[in-house]
Parts: structure tokens; C-alpha cells; sequence
């Protein structure tokens, strides 16, 4: 056990130097790379304060932590799309080619390295972005944080990018069955967006539709709400239960669905 | 008739993809979706405004899924990666129509088709919440807001080739296009209408060409704006299309001689 993580890990850093080195050598997407981030990070920023323009408070969130909620929105989707996002787009371009075999012929989980594999360092400076964009808000708007929140905030950071994982695995997945579907990256970039909004107003849904929009709500907003606040309510202990239970649930779905995979030549 | 015969091959293929197509379409209608939801509590404590009701709220976001599925064209991204630096280029180069054109057709069924998604959704939402959304009546501006949607398409559409065709130059333009789309969505009341937004923004706004893609059509058919603007609204659509067409021209005849494509 220990040596398999120590393998593990010492692979994550070869994998982490093969994403710095690949970010590096091509300038012309090292630039655009950045240029893009940049521009979103922004853009999260622009358009809270159009949507608000009008609006001092939405469903219990003053115009203040609307604000904040979309910062923290750049950092931990920042994170997320850092250590993730870039997989699963490469996830729907292996299984429509047909790739997925030689990753199941390597010596090595399967999961962990479609998950895992590449690493987009220009989400960093989306992350640095959020971080400044944060501490000149809290400055301006004389905002205090107390220490357990800020403590809070980098516990429960952790369980929303398992919980974002988790959804985004379970859903690549699907693309096991259906490999022509390759825009459903695209679709879960914009659900995504659901995790900017409070998540008090996902309960206005009053469906079936709610089971698959809550979980990406809660994923930014209750860490939001933990730093904000710097109260634990029971969306706390919804994200811890979640978050683990969807992890462990979306092992055995991969898993499942693994035992259904045809190979490229089916 | 031969451009009929292609436009009727491509509408089979995008047929044969409809569920990719349908995915595509569920993308800007979740985003509006969240947005209706999101006025639905904001509105409680805004400042109150005789244009901004739940009952516009729900009309301009459903009209803006609409206009986005039917009206917003997303061919750069094939022109710049496929036709330019995988040099598909030169198939049509040999064929006897002219590129701006071929490309067109190529991307009209697309627009079709995901723009009957919208129109179907917004039979169905009209069926189950009778008359939420505004639409008007009167013939005349119907008839001028079909004219306002046609222009709106060729000027998102020309806009969009310009973009790809930039390609010719630079060897990597994502984060050209991804900050050309936010810049996009921003001017072009993608997220609140633009007559909510303070003077300023405004005015920039209506000089710019992307107001004219999606804001104005949508104003448009929900009998917002008066015979005069109407035809203001064509006529700044018609400049705008001048200006995009010639610079189209320009970069096609420079970037066409810096295209370079190999075989045996």
C-alpha cells in the first residue's frame, strides 16, 4: 500500500513536469492559454456586477457576497480546471478514437490516469487572479473574515473539487456508451456555471430536475457561505456526505462501465 | 441549384448528429434558464423598473436562447483548426464557389436545426404558461423583425469567418476567440438586456456591431422598438455588414497568400 502510493506519487510529479514542460515549449499556447484565463476570470467579475446592477440582494445573499461568491467561483473553478478539466476533455477525444485501450494495457489505474493525466497551468494565474481580486475586495469593502472562516473555507474548498470531480467523472463516463458525444464537456462547463449562483436558489426548482443541479451549486457556495459567515449549517455536512458518497459511487460506475467498453475495434 | 444540392447534403449530415445539435442547444438554455431563475429572486428586492418585470425576464431569455441557437454562427473554430491549419483548406479552393459562400451553406442547416429546437421549446413553454412570453403582433414589425434576424445571422456570420480567418496569421487563436466571445456576450445583452445598463455602456454598446445579433432582433419581435428604429436598427445592421464584408475581402486576398499546402 505504501509503495503503491509512493509510485503514485512519484508518477503525479512526472506527470505534473509533462504539463509544465508541454505549457511551456508551444509560446503561441502558453499566450493564448493565459490570455483566455485571464479573460474569464473577468469575465466572472463583469458579469456579477451586471447581474447585480439593479439588485441589492438575491435569495438571502446581499449584492457583497454575491460578489465574493463569483471571486471565489475564479479561484476554486480556477483549481478545478488546473487539475482536471483538461482530463476530461481529452477523456471524450480517447474514447472517440478509440485510445482508451493502451491506457487499460498500462500497469496502472485506469481512472488515475485518465483523471490525471495533464495538468493546465495557465489556470493558475485565473486562481492568483481570484486570490487578489478577493483581498481587494474584502480591503474595499471593509469585509471582515474571521480566522475560522478563512480555515473553513480551505477545508470545505477540498470536498467541493471532489464533489465537482465526482459529477464530471460520472458524467464522462456516460461517454463510454455514447462516443460520439464529445460536446458533453461542453455541456458540463456550462452547469458548471450553476456553482456561481447562491444555492438557496436551486430549491426554487421544485423537480426531479433539482437532484442534478444542486450537487454543482453546493460544490462553490458552501464554502462561500463558511467563509462569508463563518457558520456550519447543515449544507456543510450535505457537501462532506456527497462529496465522499459520489466519490465512492462514480469508482464503482467507472469500474461498471469499464467491463462495457468495446475497444476501438467494436 | 448545384448550392441547393449542398445545402441539402450537409442538412443529412447535421440531421445525422441531431443529438450533438441538441446538446449544443441545451448550452445557452441552461445558462438562461439559471438566469430566469436568478431574477425570480432578485426581482423581489430590486429597484423597481416598468421594463424589467418576471414577465420580460422570462420573454427576452427564452427569445435569447432562441437568437443564440438560430442567429449566432460558430464557424471560426472550423475555419481556423480544420481549414487553415489542417490545410482542408484546399479542397475548397478547387471547387468552384467561392469560400465565404460554401461555408455559409455549410453552416445554415446547423442554425436550422437548433433554432427549431428553440422555436419548438417555446410552442411547448407558450402550451403549459399560456401568454409569459410577449411576442407582437402587429405584422409590420413582424415582418421587419424577420428582416432584422437575417441581417443579425450575416453579420454574426461574417463576424465569426473574419475571426477564423485570422488563423492565416497566428498560429494559435483560442484565446483570441474565447476573448471575442466574452466580449460578445457582454455587448450583445447576453447577460442582462442592455437598456438595464447604465448610459454609457449603453451607447458603446449600440455603436458596436453585436447588439445588432441578438439584443435588437430580440427587442425587435417583442414589438419594443417603434417604425423609426426599426429601420435605424437595418440600417446600422447594413453598415456594419459593409464594413465586415470588406475587411472579409482584405484578409481572404492577404491571408490566401500566406496559406501554404503540401501533398503528393
Amino acid at each position: 500500500m505504501g509503495n503503491d502510493m509512493r509510485r503514485y506519487f512519484e508518477l503525479y510529479k512526472a506527470l505534473l513536469r509533462f504539463s509544465f514542460l508541454r505549457f511551456t515549449t508551444y509560446r503561441a499556447l502558453f499566450i493564448n492559454s493565459m490570455i483566455a484565463t485571464i479573460g474569464w476570470g473577468l469575465f466572472q467579475i463583469i458579469w456579477i456586477n451586471l447581474l447585480t446592477i439593479r439588485t441589492k440582494s438575491a435569495f438571502g445573499w446581499s449584492k457583497n457576497e454575491l460578489i465574493i461568491l463569483a471571486i471565489l467561483y475564479v479561484i476554486i473553478i480556477g483549481l478545478f480546471h488546473f487539475f482536471f478539466t483538461g482530463n476530461f476533455e481529452r477523456f471524450s477525444v480517447i474514447i472517440d478514437k478509440g485510445e482508451l485501450d493502451f491506457i487499460l494495457l498500462k500497469p496502472i489505474d485506469s481512472q488515475f490516469m485518465v483523471t490525471n493525466f495533464l495538468q493546465r497551468f495557465p489556470n493558475m494565474v485565473r486562481v492568483a487572479l481570484g486570490i487578489g481580486l478577493l483581498c481587494i475586495h474584502l480591503y474595499m469593502t471593509n469585509t471582515h473574515i474571521s480566522p475560522a472562516g478563512w480555515i473553513g473555507f480551505m477545508v470545505f474548498i477540498v470536498f467541493g473539487i471532489v464533489l465537482l470531480y465526482s459529477l464530471w467523472l460520472a458524467y464522462c463516463t456516460l461517454l463510454i456508451w455514447f462516443p460520439r458525444l464529445t460536446n458533453l464537456i461542453d455541456f458540463l462547463y456550462t452547469i458548471n456555471g450553476i456553482s456561481r449562483y447562491p444555492s438557496e436558489m436551486m430549491y426554487e426548482v421544485k423537480n426531479f430536475i433539482l437532484l442534478f443541479i444542486l450537487p454543482f451549486s453546493i460544490a462553490i457556495a458552501t464554502p462561500a457561505k463558511v467563509l462569508v459567515r463563518g457558520t456550519l449549517d447543515g449544507e456543510v455536512l450535505g457537501l462532506v456526505f456527497l462529496s465522499v458518497g459520489l466519490f465512492i459511487a462514480t469508482r464503482i460506475f467507472w469500474k461498471y462501465a469499464l467491463r462495457h467498453y468495446t475497444s476501438a475495434s467494436s | 441549384m448545384s448550392l441547393l444540392n449542398i445545402f441539402f447534403l450537409h442538412l443529412q449530415q447535421v440531421l445525422h448528429h441531431r443529438l450533438r445539435s441538441l446538446v449544443w442547444f441545451f448550452i445557452p438554455l441552461m445558462n438562461n434558464l439559471t438566469l430566469i431563475l436568478f431574477w425570480s429572486g432578485a426581482l423581489k428586492n430590486s429597484t423597481p423598473s416598468a421594463n424589467w418585470t418576471m414577465f420580460s425576464v422570462t420573454t427576452y431569455y427564452f427569445l435569447l436562447t432562441i437568437a443564440g441557437a438560430m442567429l449566432s454562427s460558430h464557424i471560426e473554430e472550423d475555419i481556423a483548426s480544420l481549414d487553415i491549419q489542417q490545410g482542408d483548406l484546399v479542397r475548397y479552393l478547387v471547387r468552384p464557389f467561392p469560400y465565404y459562400w460554401i461555408k455559409f451553406i455549410e453552416e445554415v442547416p446547423y442554425r436550422l436545426l437548433q433554432g427549431s429546437y428553440g422555436i419548438i421549446l417555446l410552442i411547448l413553454f407558450s402550451l403549459t404558461f399560456g401568454n409569459l412570453i410577449q411576442i407582437s403582433s402587429d405584422p409590420f414589425v413582424l415582418i421587419m423583425s424577420v428582416v432584422i434576424a437575417i441581417f443579425a445571422y450575416f453579420l454574426s456570420y461574417t463576424m465569426k469567418v473574419n475571426l477564423g480567418l485570422s488563423a492565416f496569421w497566428f498560429t494559435d487563436s483560442r484565446g483570441f476567440f474565447e476573448l471575442f466571445t466574452i466580449i460578445l456576450i457582454v455587448f450583445s445583452g447576453g447577460i442582462v438586456p442592455l437598456h438595464l445598463l447604465p448610459t454609457t455602456f449603453q451607447t458603446l454598446s449600440y455603436v458596436l456591431p453585436f447588439a445588432y445579433t441578438a439584443y435588437f432582433p430580440i427587442m425587435a419581435i417583442q414589438g419594443q422598438l417603434n417604425a423609426a428604429q426599426l429601420s435605424q436598427v437595418i440600417g446600422v445592421q447594413i453598415v456594419w455588414l459593409g464594413a465586415l464584408l470588406l475587411l472579409n475581402r482584405i484578409m481572404w486576398f492577404r491571408g490566401i497568400k500566406q496559406f501554404t499546402a503540401y501533398g503528393q
